[in-house]
């Protein structure tokens, strides 16, 4: 009980932080102590995250199935980021709000929604996760109507909100199914049932019993989880809302519900549906297809900044679902695990490996459109940044830098995302029984896709490139997001390049992280889900 | 301690190139400081670490310090391995040329402090000169080939900025494009040799392939012509890089840039940067001996080419340009005899030369700068009391260049010839440093009795490596039916009559610049004086090394059948050259005669401006206008190369247009199309996006319950 309220205590003293916040805002405390009240809570999580290891070490862990958070590598990746996002967001915001009179609100939501994205990462349990889920959602409404509150953003608020309801009732019913079917809300308990209905005997599956409930719980969660990672077709709302909003919360939904999302859909299906891989990677598949696609073509169309951010967004999303897809198969064939390649993970590695490059370009571009901007005024076209080369060199190169990371030009850590999930699913050989040594053909297809959408994708970066380097200014602009939000910037492009130069770090934190083994599977092809479930 | 000056030497001269580049508009003038003092700093570490290498301070004799690894693909059954690391590789040939080309680099930029006074490209021309240093360091210090190739091609890009450097003068802009145009054909051959190389030993770097006898001979045995093939490859680079025929062309041209500029990159260092690569491979050539003598065909043609078009350049600059491509193909001729006399010879040529070369074309700078950018020699003469210090030195350049004893030139083109003619006559030399006639044991077995190092011959493989090389054997390699000793023969004879002509057309430049009656062209202004001291003091220090290098150096003790201590260094990267060898009286006495000839004969001539030249000129009209049209190389060229190019590049332009664009922009229309189509979805009405949301959600559960097969 007591190890439980030590891994939740980062998460904890960002509430109590956003408490603080939220009752000294209605004191006279000067609107500008919060800022830093915040970066300063944000700075004691991170202490205390770092340091983790050294408050669980004299605590006994219990067993994973009566504990309702968990610290794993994943856990842990995903609070770093959560905070390294935060921190980033939190700067940016300095200018922006320090003289809005509702500074301490805006704080005190943002870290909520970010103990939000904390507890998604530790959770161990339906109800927690679904919590921390909704720690997120419920704050970003609000957030998004604070941004500019005019009829459009109003809209976009309402917008998010009614489909964001939706999507969460759908991922509650999914839920609900997993727990009809297992009889308990804990991830640890469910993955040890399913694994026993699912009748191993002599190490190898009994397919027959895979019960259709869990399809119906595996669709459902896909698509109550799809909505946070916005993808196709439950991508709707993301044009609309970022286009609505401003630069600085498009930038926050980008980032933040994207990797909750993503973490969600590792935690409850990639880890714990054992037996339902086939599944999973059909629906992945078809998802990633569909998303990357979609996103990529959409883009290219798009003249408003923010939504063409949404689009690539969402088409980045689809390429973050190519390693999930990938994943499953990793997972189903211990025997034939994927070695990584080029030495970058495969599968939910790549996944993850490829969020935290693209928080990291994602935040830093849209920090370039906070820093541009100024009260009333955001930049709308993608002509308002033409010719930015002539007015501001160091943040066109930064911004360059961001995008070219996006379109996946080496060196930059997008490059290795793209290389280290397409050749993932490269490296997939033969069906799900392992049996056949030729590559698989639905992941070679995947892959191809996926290259061509890179190219596609490459041509909406390069427009905006062009534009800043190669044409002359329409118009001087007066950026007044001041020096935080350059920070942000400066400090999102060295990381890129650095990482783009020696990604060896997070690459080790990232292979700690379990590709689950499932019970070893009958290799007959009768015995497959996909053909039992007839 | 060592490792850490050894990672200095690049890092002085990038950190005085960024500063440049980040401070430049604040510092103008006083740019400079930044890269002598960049320089200078790496000429002391490079010192300190050639004293370490001499003194055994590398447990090994050489060392690898890897530095950065930027990716490592692990090779499998049915792929290759690819590393690719940064890493420097210190031994006793980089330790010499580091030294030599900071030492240069170091002169050359106090030089160009006065000599690009006012220009207002100062600070970019200070930035562009700190990027070369560096690139060129790291390319010397390169651990493998990947590494070297990139370097190789920064140089290229440096000397491409600096020959360009006054780009609004349309011949500096076309001659920096076709010496990176010219310089693209050799690189697309020494890329395919790098390639080889990795197909082959499945890795790029030095101790895995050029570093590694055992793996070199296996190679050798197994596909016979497999290493021939990548030596040639490597060597068509080198032919671009270090401006050998026939790709020579762009080195003349080069000299639009400023003559500092000329001076290091054109004389000293990067153009040498072929021969450091074909010596650094001497492991790899000594297995193939055809490429060897093809490398030595090519480098005596070269010198002879470019002696007889130096004869009648007018340009000051260009004769000495002419004159540097000649003296590179004596390095190539001297590489290519396969004897380690040769590859020491050629090795103590890059570094005599860099020396008096770069002050023959610092001391050509000077008159330039006195006469107001006039380099035509025709248009001044006279200049020795104008000048007395330039004309000094430049003498004392002259005559090392003309090979005349003493001076530095003579002991290394003397080796160099030497090492020829003991090619052309093996049986005669069967007790010398020749690994071809002795059986391995006595080749490897040599250096260990001279004493010079022979406990840190470095890689242990050493002595494998001329065990195999023993069994190749010379004297049976032909070309075009004819026999290596028979082709060396030629070669000797070339060679030695390209001295000749070399202090022909040498003392010919020095007599019609600073002999005969005082003559100053008009542009030259108020400016017709000496150089200021900044400009001649690295003259004259640049003139003490051109006198004393051979001397101190050299094969003095070669005459007395010892071992100098050049040689004696260089073989602990290159074992075999520690040999000693016997002084060829012959070639000693020729090449004398031969340099006293050439400079009477250029007394006669242009001491005094006569008649004679013109006479000669009309005596035999069709060889004097070959000559001065450079034997038409560029017409040539141009007529078989650069006008089918041109067609051809028209024809596709055309093809292009209609065909590929119209391809091209068909697909390219068809993600625009489709988001066309799919944008009226994105209709903005929320219930809409619900009731898709939904759909898609049932559409996935049909799929997967109803109809599974999907």
């Amino acid at each position: 009980m007591l190890e439980t309220f030590k891994i939740l205590l980062p998460a904890s003293v960002l509430i109590v932080a956003a408490l603080i916040c939220f009752l000294g805002g209605t004191t006279k405390i000067s609107k500008q102590v919060w800022g830093p009240f915040s970066l300063l809570s944000l700075a004691l999580a991170s202490v205390l995250l770092i340091a983790m290891p050294q408050i669980l070490s004299g605590s006994t862990p219990l067993p994973g199935d009566s504990t309702a958070v968990i610290f794993d590598p994943l856990a842990r990746i995903s609070e770093f980021l959560a905070l390294m996002v935060g921190v980033l967001f939190a700067g940016m915001a300095f200018r922006q709000e320090a003289d809005d009179e509702s500074a301490p609100e805006f704080y005190g939501l943002l870290l909520t929604l970010l103990s939000g994205l904390m507890v998604v990462s530790v959770a161990n349990d339906l109800i927690l996760l679904f919590l921390g889920l909704e720690l997120i959602s419920i704050p970003t409404y609000i957030l998004i109507y604070l941004g500019k509150r005019d009829t459009r953003c109003q809209e976009a608020a309402a917008k998010y909100f009614l489909l964001s309801v939706l999507s969460a009732a759908v991922l509650l019913y999914g839920l609900s199914f997993l727990y009809g079917m297992t009889g308990s809300t804990n991830l640890t308990t469910i993955r040890g049932v399913l694994q026993q209905t699912y009748g191993v005997t002599n190490g190898t599956v009994q397919a027959a019993s895979v019960s259709k409930l869990g399809i119906v719980a595996l669709v459902l969660i896909f698509a109550g989880l799809g909505f946070k990672l916005a993808a196709v077709p439950f991508h709707f709302y993301a044009p609309d809302v970022y286009q609505g909003t401003n630069a600085w919360n498009a930038g926050l939904l980008s980032v933040v519900p994207k990797a909750a999302g993503l973490i969600a859909l590792i935690r409850i299906v990639s880890h714990t549906m054992v037996g339902y891989e086939g599944f999973g990677q059909t629906v992945a598949l078809i998802l990633a297809l569909v998303t990357m696609t979609a996103g990529n073509v959409l883009a290219l169309l798009q003249t408003n900044v923010r939504r063409m951010l949404a689009y690539s967004g969402v088409a980045h999303a689809g390429y973050m679902l190519v390693g999930i897809a990938v994943g499953f198969w990793d997972s189903w064939n211990p025997t034939f695990r994927l070695d990584p390649i080029y030495g970058l993970p495969v599968g939910i590695q790549a996944s993850l490996f490829y969020l935290i490059t693209y928080s990291l370009v994602s935040v830093g571009f849209f920090a370039v459109l906070v820093f541009l901007a100024r009260p009333g005024k955001e930049i709308e076209h993608i002509e308002d940044l033409t010719g930015l080369w002539k007015s501001q060199p160091w943040l066109a190169i930064a911004a360059a830098i961001f995008l070219f990371s996006m379109a996946g030009i080496p060196p930059l850590p997008g490059f290795w995302g793209k290389l280290a999930l397409f050749g993932g699913a490269l490296s997939v050989r033969g069906d799900l029984s392992g049996a056949i040594p030729y590559p698989n053909p639905s992941f070679v297809a995947l892959a191809i896709v996926g290259m061509l959408n890179a190219a596609i994708g490459g041509v909406y970066y390069l427009r905006i490139i062009a534009l800043m380097f190669l044409h002359d200014p329409l118009s001087t602009p007066q950026p007044r997001g001041g020096r935080p939000a350059m920070a942000a910037v400066t400090l999102c492009a060295i990381v890129t390049i650095v990482f783009g130069l020696q990604s060896r770090p997070v690459l080790t934190l990232l292979r700690d992280i379990d590709q689950p083994t499932a019970i070893q599977v009958a290799t007959t092809p009768k015995s497959l889900p996909m053909t039992a479930a007839k | 301690m060592l490792e850490l000056l050894v990672i200095l030497i690049p890092l002085c001269p990038l950190l005085a190139c960024l500063a440049i580049t980040v401070l430049g508009p604040s510092l103008k003038e006083n740019s400079h400081w930044l890269t002598v003092l960049g320089n200078a700093g790496a000429f002391t570490c490079a010192l300190v670490a050639l004293i370490g290498v001499a003194t055994n301070g590398f447990p090994e004799g050489s060392q690898t310090i890897p530095l950065y690894q930027w990716m490592s693909i692990p090779g499998s059954s049915n792929t290759m391995a690819l590393d690719i690391t940064i890493a420097l590789h210190i031994d006793s040939m980089s330790a010499i040329m580091l030294t030599m080309l900071t030492f240069v680099a170091t002169l050359v930029a106090i030089y160009a402090s006065s000599y690009m006074h006012g220009d207002p490209g100062y600070a970019r021309f200070f930035a562009c000169v700190s990027l070369f240093t560096f690139s060129m360091i790291m390319l010397v210090l390169s651990a493998n080939f990947l590494q070297l190739f990139m370097f190789w091609e920064a140089v290229g890009l440096c000397s491409y900025l600096l020959i360009g450097f006054w780009y609004e003068k349309p011949s500096a802009s076309a001659a920096g494009m076709k010496a990176f145009l010219v310089n693209r054909v050799g690189d697309f051959g020494f890329a395919i040799g790098i390639f080889l190389l990795w197909r082959t030993f499945g890795s790029v770097d030095y101790v895995d392939t050029i570093f590694n006898p055992a793996a070199l001979a296996s190679v050798a045995a197994k596909y016979p012509g497999l290493l021939e093939t990548i030596c040639l490859c490597l060597f068509t680079g080198a032919i671009g890089k270090s401006a050998q025929f026939p790709l020579h062309v762009w080195l003349p041209d080069a000299m639009e840039g400023p003559t500092p500029v000329s001076a290091l990159i054109h004389a000293a260092t990067m153009v040498t940067a072929g021969v450091y690569m074909v010596a650094r491979c001497t492991n790899l050539y000594m297995l193939a001996p055809h490429a060897q003598l093809v490398v030595s065909i090519i480098g005596g043609l070269t010198a002879l080419i470019a002696a007889l078009i130096g004869l009648t350049q007018t340009d000051l600059k260009r004769v000495l340009a002419y004159s540097t491509v000649s003296q590179l193909g004596y390095m190539f001729l001297g590489l290519g005899t396969g004897t380690f006399l040769g590859i020491g010879g050629a090795m103590f040529h890059l570094v005599t030369h860099a020396f008096f070369k770069a002050l023959l074309f610092l001391g050509a700078g000077s008159v330039m700068h006195a006469m107001g950018g006039v380099i035509d020699m025709r248009q001044f003469g006279g200049l020795r009391k104008l000048m007395p210090k330039t004309y000094a030195t430049f003498l004392v350049g002259s005559l090392a260049l003309a090979g005349l004893f003493p001076l530095s030139g003579f002991w290394s083109k003397d080796t160099i010839l030497a090492s020829v003619r003991m090619a052309a006559h093996p049986e005669a030399h069967k007790a010398d440093a020749h690994p071809a006639t002795t059986d391995g044991h006595d080749a490897h077995g040599k250096p260990a009795e001279s004493g010079h190092g022979a406990a840190d011959h470095g890689k242990a493989g050493h002595g494998d490596a001329h065990a195999a090389v023993a069994s190749v054997d010379r004297t049976k390699v032909k070309l075009f039916g004819i026999a290596a000793t028979t082709w060396y023969e030629i070669l000797f004879w070339a060679g030695s009559f390209t001295a000749f002509l070399t202090a022909f057309y040498t003392f010919r430049a020095v007599f019609m610049t600073f002999h005969g009656e005082e003559r100053i062209p008009e542009e030259a202004g108020h400016h017709a004086h000496e150089s200021p001291s900044a400009m001649t003091t690295p003259l004259i220090i640049l003139a003490l090394g051109a006198a004393f290098l051979g001397l101190a150096l050299g094969h003095m003790s070669a005459i007395f059948n010892g071992t100098g201590f050049f040689d004696g260094f260089l073989s602990k990267t290159i074992p075999g050259t520690a040999g000693h060898h016997d002084a060829d009286w012959f070639v000693i006495g020729l090449s004398t005669v031969a340099a006293i000839a050439g400079i009477g004969l250029a007394w006669m001539m242009y001491a005094e401006r006569s008649g004679v030249p013109a006479a000669i000129a009309q005596a035999v009209p069709p060889l004097y206008r070959l000559s001065l049209n450079k034997f038409y190389f560029d017409e040539l060229y141009y007529i078989f190369l650069v006008v089918p190019v041109v067609c051809l590049a028209q024809l596709s332009r055309f093809i292009d247009w209609i065909g590929v664009d119209g391809l091209v922009g068909f697909i390219s229309r068809i993600p625009g199309a489709i988001a066309k189509l799919a944008r009226p979805i994105q209709n903005g009405l929320v219930q809409f996006y619900a009731l898709s949301m939904m759909l898609a959600t049932a559409m996935l559960l049909w799929a997967l319950l109803v109809r599974p097969g999907l």
